[in-house]
């Protein structure tokens, strides 16, 4: 500031009145200016700064409604001139605050000035002090001050405490969320809720099932009922419910069945899910619409089509979510089926080749559907389904993919063991496991025994491996002590679960594509045909009996208490000893498509 | 247009199907997937390489260092010796220029601040650049001979509210005291964010470099250099929180002198603390203080001390009295400071990005909220395990609450940070109970920020620049009282 | 009215010691910097294995128009007809109708070079930064298209704002004579 000459009178009018009066002026100029400038620039659409400017949802509803009809022309220059109007905007909001800035800066450095130069016009004598010194006055200041660091301190201390008090205190009295509902396991095990029953393991737990039963003439059959949309999934069984799933060009639905009577009580079409492809692909024919089985418990029913299509309905069929997977990458087709482990919905989703390293493993929320983990999988597509069993206190997820066979944690899908046993093959053989022990198959590797106490790579810990019984399609079946292999061909192979030596080879000359079960003490073998052929579980093949079942047949049973429900090409059964139905008319020994059946 | 549409190539037909695919429920960034191979052309095309631009040349830096260095030689010379307020504003509006719209207020001391305590405390390998230390360095050691130089005529936030200082009001010394214990929270908050690698609150927090990035001096100052001059102003409309924050400062400031450099500015703490033992102190008088009283209102930020009163053997047993209480206390404060610190180290490490993820991951997988976040949902297509992230999250957090176990107690940067506060609230108590014995009119050390605005009133100064000799006892027309 | 006193005080005293005591401090803070520098500016840098094009950085920037870019590695490019990168999912033509672009400001201009491929150019001056064009080349074409911080442009903040909003803390510090992280390592500095 410039030096001090006199000390004026400060009320005498003086010259430099007028000149002070203007450069007060020209600042509160410049101070308005400014606001109106900041306000300007800060109400200019901040919303579309960025990438949103173009995503009105005005725009963005035209936009979807174009898609639906793109031959619009019409509404295709209405979303043009839209657009237009929208880039215009965002251009010239640019170059608003391009020299609104500008403006604003200007604005502020006049004021500045013109405040300082109409303040040194008339420059303030200095003020001078008052104060006295005095000792015990600076004692009582000194007092007071340090009372008020103390005070702002506290306030401070106060101030960053209250945020984690407040947390500790709404901690204490939350009530903390209700645990996921989960259904009772033993009803779980009770019914046959999923693909090849509990542990997707094919092994029912009745004794008092059916042995024998000829259905085109009606013995022991309880109730058949045609089913619309074919599809290869089994039949999964929750109380007094069958549920299907069945697929064609044109639909896709999941379907309900009275376990007692047969008759159908809701079929619930899956289509026009947000984000599905607009046109579906045609899946590989033998695979079909609906290859994946559903699976259910006591709330729900999940189903999967081969276009991605996931949905989960209640028991009354009515859809509570769904979710679009999209067209999944897989040369035959999508066929894993759906497991549950708890309150979550374990989807296997294994696409494409080894180096595209598109494969996952999602775990849903039963409830919502929201992801609750996912995993990447190094494994190229798989057709086999994820086996959950308990080890002592603790479950496994195992899943067979090429090359790997992989253990996960399923609560929260960290992983457990893995084991290099199906490089270079075309998986879909479910894993079995009995005793602590995990069995993988492919037909261009080897069948091995895989401890699955292990943890890491476990490859070179095998139990055994064989390249005997080796199978593309179905699963092994093991009760511990044996385990069994059916080819597709029609060779069954017996080995001694331990120690892998084959026990026997019988060539059964049939056509398998249903895995084998084990019910009662017995060996169940389903040919394509649809015949079922009941075996003894010994180290000896011996054949006990052969039930016809008049048309195809490719999907596993269930077996529950006293029934076996069984899914032809054509229609839904239900076997118990005792019954009897109307004979069918149709020949034995034709496929859905009326062909000949040659082996 | 039908050409196009009819040579359905595989080129064409390929993307459409991939399209098909559609967006998977999580979308994935592909690091290359080379789904289509790279063309052979045929037609002698040659391909183009992609630019990439650097940014200023390295020497650039080492430039904006020496002419730290040089703007401070000249301030303090400027305070010093010449004693001239003219001079101090010149080289202050050249500092703004510079430091300010030029540099755009990045980086600045204050902010070097982290940047040291990162290089210092860090572990996960921060390199810091030789001019961020440089500009740490240069202004605290002109500061430990020279005062604090830095603060008037060199740094663009400081200068900025001095420009705006226009109806400086008197702030009452008891809260000044009171809130020039902020400045050394902050300092502690800073370092602990910096060092934890949360977060960098003192460039977040920065009332005034928004004004600063109003304009793009520098870059079009640059632009101009290489052809291609680009008017790309700061986003005004962007952070709605800051522009207020900004604007508060600006009109306090008006009525308030300096109002962050008093009572929020971390490394206007250090350079008062080095400030202390300058070898050449600011005086407001040139050759001695006649006590007459003239300079005793002048100073904007009140750092102006008046001569001490004569005390009795009664009263300075007093004052000694109030003293060892604040000694004897002094390590209950740290300790308690410890403690309260200890309590807080949860929450602060909320500050750090992974630990809110984190957060906010286990409350969606509990259900307890709805939907998602564009963080919590980039993390679940990364398919790491939740654990995991826990995991990381958890061990950021025992940055800030165990970082070592010394007898089974774990003291983590939370501790520390609250021991420091609880120091430096103990100390200024100290401080405020020791009786500074003073004879003359002079400027408080640490808290005079050499502006240069009491040098006019002193009539000794007036004499000095009038070239009148002036010998005490004997009143000459300068004089007045 | 006193005069200063010239004589070494014993408060002078204690203040050289201190002032000492603080020069040896610096001194070796000095010291320890300079073990943990090597000298070089550091400026950020987008990690693009980490990019999820989500869009942040066009609208966290302090800049008016993010200093962030999207640049193309022609390299990798497979200049395909329908470029996922160009056009929205099923356009209705391939032709620069807006309702088939995906760029909001027009900033990517498609050449013919010959049947069937076209190039694909990205106009800084237009370009803001949002991503959209990567995330197309990215979950469907090749991946040519990436989101990069433009040194000419970036004030090289102590803070960026759009590394602390990043969901996928994709920003890094990368040495000022290397700040470019590019996919292809061929084609690295």
């Amino acid at each position: 500031m410039s030096d001090q000459q006199q000390i004026d009178k400060p009320d005498a009018p003086h010259a430099t009145d007028t000149w002070r009066a203007i450069g007060f002026a020209v600042a509160a100029a410049a101070a308005l200016l400014a606001v109106v400038a900041i306000t300007v620039l800060v109400l200019d659409r901040p919303s579309i700064r960025g990438k949103d400017f173009l995503a009105t949802s005005e725009l963005a509803q035209m936009k979807s409604q174009f898609a639906q009809n793109p031959k619009n022309q019409p509404l295709a220059k209405q979303i043009r001139q839209v657009d237009l109007d929208l880039r215009r905007q965002y251009f010239s909001h640019l170059t608003l605050a391009r020299y609104g800035n500008w403006l604003l800066l200007g604005c502020l450095v006049v004021f500045v000035i013109s405040v300082k130069a109409a303040l040194a016009l008339r420059p303030k004598p200095p003020r001078l002090g008052a104060k006295q010194p005095d000792f015990l006055g600076e004692l009582r200041r000194a007092h007071g001050r340090r009372w008020a660091v103390t005070a702002v301190a506290t306030l401070m201390i106060a101030g960053a405490i209250t945020p984690t008090a407040i947390e500790a205190y709404r901690r204490m009295t939350t009530v903390p969320p209700p645990p996921p509902h989960v259904a009772d396991p033993a009803l779980v095990a009770k019914y046959w809720t999923q693909f090849r029953g509990p542990g997707s393991q094919g092994r029912g737990a009745y004794d008092n099932v059916p042995l024998t039963w000829d259905a085109p003439a009606g013995r022991n059959i309880l109730w058949r009922s045609p089913v619309s949309t074919p599809g290869k999934s089994s039949p999964v069984i929750w109380g007094k419910k069958v549920f299907l799933t069945g697929g064609a060009k044109d639909k896709r639905e999941v379907l309900c069945y009275n376990a007692d009577t047969g008759g159908l009580l809701w079929s619930t079409p899956i289509r026009d899910l947000p984000d599905s492809p607009a046109s579906i692909k045609e899946p590989y024919e033998e695979t079909g619409y609906a290859a994946s089985t559903p699976v259910a418990d006591d709330l729900h029913v999940f189903a999967l089509f081969s276009n991605g299509d996931l949905a989960c309905l209640d028991h009354a069929g009515k859809i509570i979510w769904s979710k679009a997977l999209g067209q999944p990458n897989n040369p035959y087709s999508h066929s894993s089926s759906l497991v549950m482990h708890r309150n979550l919905l374990i989807v296997l989703w294994d696409q494409a080749s080894l180096e595209d390293y598109m494969s996952k493993i999602f775990a849903f929320d039963a409830q919502t559907g929201r992801i609750v983990w996912q995993q990447r999988r190094g494994v190229s597509a798989s057709w086999a389904t994820p086996a959950i069993v308990r080890i002592g206190q603790a479950d496994q997820l195992i899943t067979a993919a090429n090359p790997w066979l992989i253990s996960y944690d399923p609560s929260n899908g960290s992983e457990l063991w893995r084991a290099k046993t199906l490089e270079g093959g075309d998986v879909a053989s479910t894993p079995a496991f009995a005793d602590g022990v995990a069995y993988s198959i492919c037909a261009e590797s080897f069948l091995a025994a895989v401890r699955t106490d292990g943890s890491g790579d476990v490859t070179d810990k095998l139990l055994w491996q064989s390249d005997d019984g080796l199978t593309d399609l179905t699963s092994p079946l093991t009760n511990g002590k044996l385990l069994w292999t059916i080819e597709t061909g029609g060779k069954l192979t017996c080995f001694d679960a331990k120690t892998g030596k084959v026990a026997y080879g019988k060539e059964l000359e049939k056509v398998f594509n249903a895995s084998p079960s084990l019910c009662a003490g017995k060996l169940w073998l389903l040919s394509m045909k649809g015949e079922m052929f009941v075996c003894q579980t010994g180290r000896e093949f011996k054949m006990l009996h052969t039930n016809p079942l008049g048309e195809g047949a490719y999907a596993s049973p269930a077996f529950q208490d006293g029934r076996i429900y069984l899914r032809g090409s054509k229609n839904l059964f239900c076997i118990a000893a005792g019954a009897q139905s109307p004979p069918t008319s149709q020949p034995a020994g034709q496929d859905d498509d009326g062909h000949e059946e040659s082996e | 247009m039908s050409r196009r549409l009819s040579a359905i190539s595989a080129r064409t037909a390929l993307p459409i199907l991939a399209i098909l695919l559609t967006m998977l429920v999580v979308t994935e960034s592909a690091w290359s997937q080379s789904r289509f191979p790279p063309p052979e052309f045929e037609s002698g095309y040659t391909q183009p390489t992609t630019t990439r631009p650097h940014g200023r040349a390295g020497w650039a830096d080492y430039t904006d260092l020496a002419v730290l260095a040089g703007a401070l030689v000249l301030a303090s010379a400027a305070t010093l010796w010449l004693r001239r307020r003219w001079v101090i504003v010149l080289i202050s509006v050249a500092s703004l220029g510079y430091f300010g719209f030029y540099k755009q207020g990045c980086i600045c001391p204050i902010g070097a601040i982290q940047n040291v305590a990162m290089a210092v405390f860090s572990t996960d390998g921060y390199v810091i650049p030789l001019t961020v230390a440089g500009f740490f360095l240069l202004p605290l050691i002109a500061a430990l001979f020279f005062g604090r130089s830095f603060c008037a005529a060199v740094c663009p936030l400081g200068i900025t509210q001095d420009l705006l200082a226009l109806k400086p009001l008197r702030v009452p010394t008891w809260l000044d005291r009171a809130l020039s214990l902020l400045p050394w929270v902050y300092l502690g908050a800073a370092v602990l964010f910096a060092v934890t690698g949360s977060a960098m609150i003192i460039c977040r927090y920065d009332p005034f470099v928004a004004i600063f990035r109003l304009v793009p001096l520098g870059k079009i100052f640059e632009g101009f250099a290489r052809n291609d001059p680009e008017l790309n102003p700061a986003a005004l409309s962007g952070r709605l929180d800051l522009l207020i924050l900004t604007a508060s400062f600006l009109l306090v400031g008006v009525f308030i002198a300096r109002p962050y450099c008093r009572y929020f500015c971390p490394y206007g703490a250090l350079l008062g603390l080095m400030s202390r033992f300058a070898l050449k102190r600011v005086r407001i008088t040139p050759t001695e203080c006649i006590q007459c009283k003239l300079c005793e209102n002048s100073c904007p930020v009140n750092a102006i001390r008046t001569p001490t009163p004569q005390a009795g053997p009664k009263e300075r047993l007093a004052g000694k009295g109030s003293l060892a209480v604040m000694l004897a206390i002094l390590p209950v404060l740290i300790v308690g400071g410890g403690v309260l610190g200890g309590m807080l180290g949860t929450t602060m490490a909320r500050m750090h990005a992974t630990v809110q993820l984190a957060d906010r991951v286990r409350l969606e997988n509990s259900g307890a909220v709805k939907g998602t976040t564009d963080a919590s949902e980039a993390f679940r297509a990364t398919g790491e395990s939740a654990e995991s992230l826990y995991a990381q999250a958890a061990q950021i957090e025992s940055r800030f609450t165990s970082l070592t176990k010394p007898f089974g107690v774990g003291i983590g940067g939370a501790h520390l940070f609250g021991a420091f506060v609880g120091l430096v609230v103990g100390l200024k108590l100290v401080g405020l109970s020791i009786r500074r014995r003073r004879n003359d009119y002079e400027p408080d050390d640490a808290s005079c920020i050499s502006c240069g605005r009491c040098f006019a009133t002193c009539p000794m100064e007036q004499a000095r620049r009038n070239g009148t000799k002036v010998t005490l006892n004997q009143k000459s027309e300068s004089c007045p009282t | 009215m006193s005069k200063p006193d010239k004589k070494l005080t014993r408060r002078d005293l204690l203040r050289s010691g201190a002032r000492g005591a603080c020069v040896v401090g610096l001194g070796g803070m000095i010291g320890v910097l300079a073990d943990h520098s090597d000298g070089q500016q550091m400026v950020w840098q987008i990690d693009p294995a980490k990019c999820n094009n989500c869009g942040k950085c066009a609208t966290n920037c302090v800049l008016e128009i993010s200093a962030v870019k999207c640049i193309h590695q022609y390299a990798m490019c497979g200049y395909c007809d329908l470029c996922t990168g160009y056009f929205t999912a099923q356009p209705s033509g391939l032709n620069t109708a807006a309702e088939n672009l995906l760029c909001p400001t027009g900033a990517i201009k498609r050449t013919f070079v010959e049947d069937p491929y076209y190039q694909y150019t990205i106009d800084e001056e237009l370009c803001i930064g949002c991503g959209l064009c990567c995330k197309g080349c990215n979950a469907f074409g090749n991946g040519s298209l990436f989101l990069q911080v433009r040194h000419d442009r970036c004030l090289n903040c102590n803070e960026c704002s759009i590394a602390a909003a990043c969901p996928t803390q994709a920003f890094k510090r990368v040495p000022a004579n290397k700040p470019y992280l590019m996919k292809l390592a061929e084609d690295a500095e």
